[in-house]
Formats: C-alpha cells, sequence, structure tokens
C-alpha cells in the first residue's frame, strides 16, 4: 500500500547540503500496522513528515513514497493538499493543543468532512456523529456541543483520530500519540487503532520510542538509529531475539515487570548529531562489539525471513547475551 | 525494622480552585525508611506529586503531619520549604531548566544551596560543585555552560548534583527521568541507584513509568483520586498486586514478552477530582464492585505481606488465579 523507498531529508546550510535524516526504505501493507521506533534525532519524527510533505520549508526531499501507486514525494504542493485527509492522515502527541481551543468540536470535525467533497451541512453532522462513536466516545451528540478542554487527553485523542479519518484515509501516520497519556488511558487508543486496523483495513505508521508499546500493536517493525533504519522486521521475532547491538540495547532499558529491583544500565553515550554522522556504521562510537571494519559502508542484510539488520557482526553475535 | 526516616502521617493536602476545594491528597500515612526507595504510583490526578511537593514543603498542608526523622516539619518555624531543606530534604523534578537559572553557569547552580549554609571562598564552591559533576558523570569542561547549553540528560545530571550538594538525607525524585529517552534515563537511574549506595541515601520516586519503577523500588504505595490504595515491598505489589486498581494499572504496561497481555482489560476514565465518589473512590470503574464498596470506605489492613484498602481483597485474589 505504501512504498517508501530512499526517502532522505537535507536542508541547505550556505551552499552546503546537510544531511537530516535517511535514506530510508520501508513499506506497509493494507492493514498492517507498523512501529517505527527510535530516540529523540533518530528521525523517525522528520521521515513521518516527509511522507506527509510538512516539511520546514527549506528542507529538501529526495525520494519516492508511493501510496497506492501515488508518489506523494512527486505531487505538487496542490495536489499533495487534496490527500491528506482525504488518503493519508496524520496525529500527533498533544491531542488538546492539536484541536482549536476555541470551536466546539462539531465545527471541527464538520470542517474536516467538508473539506473533501461537498457532504451538506446536515450531513456532516450525522457523519461526525458517526465518526465519535466509531472511536468510542460515548453519547456522541452531545459530546459534539463540548470544547476540547472539557474532554480528557484520551477522549481528545480519539477525537483527532476520528478527524484524521473523516475524509476517508485509509492510511494513518501516528507519532506517539498515546505518550502523554497515563498507561490506561494508553491501552484504550492502542485498542481503539487495533480495532480500526483489524476491521475497516487502515494502515498504520506507529511512530514510539516505546519497545513496550510497539511490541503490544504493531506487526511489523523498523528501529531507527541516527537517521537510518539499522533492524526491521515481524515485530515479536525482531524483539524477542534482536540482532543490532543498539536494538539490544534499548531493549534492556524496555520495561520489565517481572525483575524488580535491578537497575539496567543504559547505552553509555549520546547519539551522535545530524550532520556528523560517520561512514559505516553510525552506531559504532557506542558499540560494544565495534570492529575496525564496522566503518565500511554496510547495507541492510536478510538474517532470516523478514528479519534485517545492518551489522557486519550481526550473525557471529546472534543469540549472544547481550 | 529500621525506624522510618521520612513519616507521612494523615496527610491531607486541599487546593483551593475556581470551581471549589479540590482534595488532591486524602489522609495518606506513609513511611520510609532510611536508604530505601518508595515509589509512588497512580494515574494523573492520583496525588504523588502533590504529596512530593508537600513534603518538601512546596505545598499548603491541610491536615496531618510530615515528620522527618522524628521532628515535626510543619513545628518549625520559617517558611515550610526551609525547614524541609534543613531537614535534608531535596527535590528534582522533571524538567530540569525550571530548577537552573538560565543565567548561571552551571557549577553556580550545584553550589547554590551550599552558598548560604558553607562558608567558602567561590573558588572553594567551585571546586566542590565540579568534584560533584565528576560524581554524576558530568565533564567539568561544562562547569562554565549556561543549561541551554545541555542536553536534557546532562541537565538532569547537574539537578541531580546540586541536591547532592545540599548534602540531603532525602531526594525527592518527581518523574525526574521522564522526559529522557530509554538509555539515557537508565543510565541516569543507574547513577542514582550508585549513589543511594554510596551515600546512604532514602528516595521518594514518583513516576509513571512502570519500567523505571520496578527497576528502583524497594517499596511501592499505590494511590488513586489522592487516596492511599495498596502499599508495600516492591516485589508484592508488583509481582502479586491485591488492590483491583494496582492490577489494572499494571495490566496496562505494555512489556516486550506480554506475559500480562492475557489480563489486560481496559478501564474507563478516571473520575472527577472534585467530585470523587463515595465508598472507595474506585468503585466507579472497579469490575468487582459491590453495594458495600459505594458506600463504605475501606479501610488499610494486612493482606498477603502488603497493606490493601479493599473490601474484597480475598476474594479478589480467589478469581483472578
Amino acid at each position: 500500500m505504501l512504498e517508501v523507498e530512499r526517502v532522505a531529508v537535507t536542508y541547505d546550510k550556505g551552499g552546503r547540503s546537510v544531511p537530516l535524516t535517511g535514506p530510508v526504505s520501508f513499506s506497509i501493507g493494507e492493514g498492517e500496522i507498523f512501529g517505527l521506533v527510535g530516540e529523540s534525532g533518530s528521525g523517525k519524527s522528520m521521515t513521518a513528515l516527509a511522507l506527509m510533505r510538512l516539511l520546514p520549508r527549506h528542507a529538501q526531499l529526495t525520494g519516492r513514497t508511493v501510496l497506492d501507486g501515488t508518489d506523494l514525494a512527486a505531487l505538487p504542493e496542490r495536489g499533495m493538499r487534496a490527500l491528506r485527509g482525504s488518503r493519508i492522515s496524520m496525529i500527533f502527541q498533544e491531542p488538546v493543543t492539536a484541536l482549536n481551543p476555541v470551536f466546539k468540536l462539531e465545527a471541527q470535525l464538520v470542517a474536516a468532512i467538508r473539506a473533501h467533497g461537498g457532504a451538506s451541512r446536515a450531513d456532516a453532522r450525522k457523519r461526525a456523529v458517526e465518526l465519535l462513536r466509531m472511536v468510542g466516545i460515548p453519547d456522541p451528540e452531545t459530546r459534539l456541543s463540548y470544547y476540547p478542554h472539557q474532554l480528557s487527553g484520551g477522549m481528545c485523542q480519539r477525537v483527532m483520530i476520528g478527524m484524521a479519518l473523516a475524509a476517508g484515509a485509509r492510511f494513518l501516520i501516528a507519532d506517539e500519540p498515546t505518550t502523554a497519556l497515563d498507561v490506561t488511558i494508553q491501552e484504550q487508543i492502542l485498542q481503539l487503532i487495533e480495532r480500526l486496523s483489524r476491521e475497516t483495513g487502515l494502515s498504520v505508521l506507529f511512530i514510539s520510542h516505546d519497545l513496550g508499546v510497539v511490541a503490544r500493536l504493531c506487526d511489523r517493525v523498523a528501529v531507527m538509529y541516527a537517521g537510518e533504519i539499522v533492524e526491521t522486521g515481524e515485530a515479536d521475532a525482531l524483539l524477542r531475539a534482536p540482532l543490532h547491538p543498539y536494538t539490544k540495547g534499548l531493549l534492556r532499558c524496555a520495561p520489565d515487570l517481572s525483575e524488580i529491583g535491578v537497575v539496567q544500565r543504559g547505552i553509555p553515550g549520546t547519539p551522535p548529531p545530524a550532520g556528523a554522522w560517520p561512514s559505516g556504521c553510525r552506531f559504532r562510537a557506542r558499540c560494544a562489539f565495534a570492529l575496525p571494519l564496522c566503518s565500511e559502508p554496510q547495507a541492510l542484510a536478510d538474517h532470516g525471513d523478514d528479519h534485517q539488520v545492518r551489522c557486519w557482526r550481526a550473525a557471529e553475535l546472534a543469540g549472544q547475551v547481550h | 525494622m529500621q525506624a522510618p526516616l521520612l513519616d507521612i502521617a494523615g496527610l491531607d493536602v486541599v487546593y483551593s480552585t475556581a470551581r471549589g476545594p479540590l482534595r488532591a491528597v486524602a489522609d495518606v500515612t506513609l513511611s520510609v525508611r532510611e536508604a530505601t526507595t518508595l515509589c509512588l504510583i497512580g494515574e494523573s490526578g492520583s496525588g504523588k506529586s502533590s504529596i512530593a511537593r508537600a513534603v518538601c514543603g512546596l505545598n499548603p498542608v491541610s491536615g496531618g503531619a510530615i515528620r522527618m526523622a522524628g521532628a515535626d516539619l510543619g513545628a518549625q518555624r520559617g517558611h515550610r520549604a526551609v525547614a524541609a531543606g534543613a531537614a535534608g530534604i531535596q527535590i528534582v523534578f522533571q524538567d530540569p531548566l525550571s530548577g537552573l537559572d538560565p543565567r548561571w553557569p552551571v557549577w553556580r547552580s550545584i553550589a547554590e544551596p551550599r552558598l548560604a549554609r558553607f562558608k567558602a571562598s567561590a573558588a572553594e564552591h567551585r571546586r566542590v560543585a565540579e568534584g560533584l559533576m565528576e560524581r554524576v558523570g558530568l565533564s567539568t569542561a561544562y562547569a562554565g555552560r549556561r543549561p541551554h547549553q545541555l542536553s536534557g540528560g546532562q541537565r538532569q545530571r547537574v539537578t541531580i548534583a546540586r541536591a547532592l550538594a545540599a548534602e540531603p538525607k532525602l531526594v525527592i525524585l518527581d518523574e525526574a527521568v521522564s522526559a529522557l529517552d530509554l538509555s539515557v534515563r537508565n543510565e541516569i537511574l543507574f547513577l542514582l541507584d550508585e549513589l543511594k549506595r554510596e551515600r546512604a541515601l532514602t528516595y521518594l520516586f514518583i513516576s509513571h513509568d512502570m519500567g523505571a519503577v520496578a527497576q528502583m523500588a524497594t517499596d511501592v504505595a499505590v494511590l488513586y483520586l489522592g487516596s492511599l490504595m495498596e502499599v508495600g515491598g516492591a516485589q508484592a505489589v508488583i509481582s502479586r498486586p491485591a488492590h483491583p486498581y494496582t492490577r489494572a494499572l499494571l495490566a496496562a504496561v505494555p512489556t516486550i514478552d506480554g506475559t500480562n497481555r492475557d489480563v489486560r482489560r481496559a478501564i474507563g476514565d478516571v473520575d472527577d477530582p472534585m467530585h470523587p465518589p463515595a465508598g472507595c473512590r474506585f468503585h466507579r470503574r472497579c469490575p468487582y464492585t459491590i453495594d458495600r464498596c459505594r458506600t463504605e470506605v475501606p479501610a488499610q489492613r494486612p493482606f498477603e505481606g502488603r497493606n490493601v484498602a479493599c473490601h474484597r481483597a480475598e476474594e479478589v485474589a480467589a478469581m483472578a488465579h
């Protein structure tokens, strides 16, 4: 459904092209929930904004993002605007700030529905009630006359999901949609996204720094580090038997309620900033297994069914305790 | 059994709001033994941060007492926050920028708690601050930098060094690692754990991050709408939660192995704290509610090695196994 091919974002700094992220390639099938995982600055949000063509003005986008046969990266802005909302939509971390505080939900939902296609106001209102019901808002007729501040964070995120799908988008980008929510409310939103995907075939690019959330929700996953994918594959298998030392380090830090009172070390050091990426493995300065060989350029290589990793020593280190 | 370093008895914190009084902490009794970590967990509005702020004198205390090593902080003269500082209490917040003066070089922010209390030359204060920077894993090359020139993890190390500068006995960590990336977070947790052992520190650790809580906790207290639901050793509370609220909270935590997946159950939104339900405050969201829960506030009582405030703890344990 979505093919992302060598998508990279750069910006022009006094005639010099500075890379911000990429190149990144992956594909997402119909009804699939694809997790993009990484820490701050790994380039996951920048990649999502590149897909939506919502990059800052001086950023340059290269590569192809083909959604159902249309290359979004090559569309003129007008064409892209017509597809945002009707084919591809995005939701963000702070649902309360994403809604307009001075308009009631009805006005905001009706505007989103009428932005594409000429539904009458009455039909749009009916559709707004359906949307709120679909995303699990109790008593939707009454809630239409609410302002965003009258809803909890979890309810606002439900409304945002409804609004994102109001004009028929079949592809949703969700950028850390549950990070600001309590775990109990997070679980409700994850169940909603899962249900929409299973029941309506919605495809989702789910961006998160939380590996537990990704394990809970996603079918497939890609782990990003310093602007590139270092490991990708089927989520359960990858997270149970990670191959890249970076993924192993992240998993060591992931929530584990079965081990009480044992403090795990993180990954020492910090990622290199954009523009200062070394050749070869970008993680090698922090990697306990780095060899001189690791400064050689390396591609994502197959290791078993639907599992690829960018590490010279992956086969040798497989199965080794991290 | 060690004597408690911090003793909170019948604490009430009431805020006055435009909609009327809000009882954010309702009759909470807790104690923290020396050189242990008590974690407070619960959803937004559970009162965890209100307790933390009351302990370090930043919140008004509407009822009850807070004692540090036996001395009632409320009975001290002068400002409560000053009394708390003098009693050896320091706090580290989620956002390190909020606690650091943007115009000061970081060494000065670190030394600040010492300036009034220890007579020394500026050079001597700087030397102590640089020693603390090294201890928390910051290069002394950063001593002259301003906070905005540091990363989030480095800033949090600065605020930890600053808390240590006051030579505290109790450090309150109020969502101190919540804004950090996973690997940075664990490096800070590792540092905090080292410091605790090395200096016999006592922590009151507040977090919505159950992964961090499981790593750090000696004891865990579970709060809902300002009331204590369950409190006890971390192993008992996290591995074998007794209160239906603790069970729901822990079951919602997504873990890699998904061991808790089969008990996952979505529970509704938090009740309005302005109008907490009568009886057990959790009864509207609880799958085990009976009539008694709607009318009678459950008392804290011992149950399987911890204290729990639930009328039906025995039946819930039997139904769930």
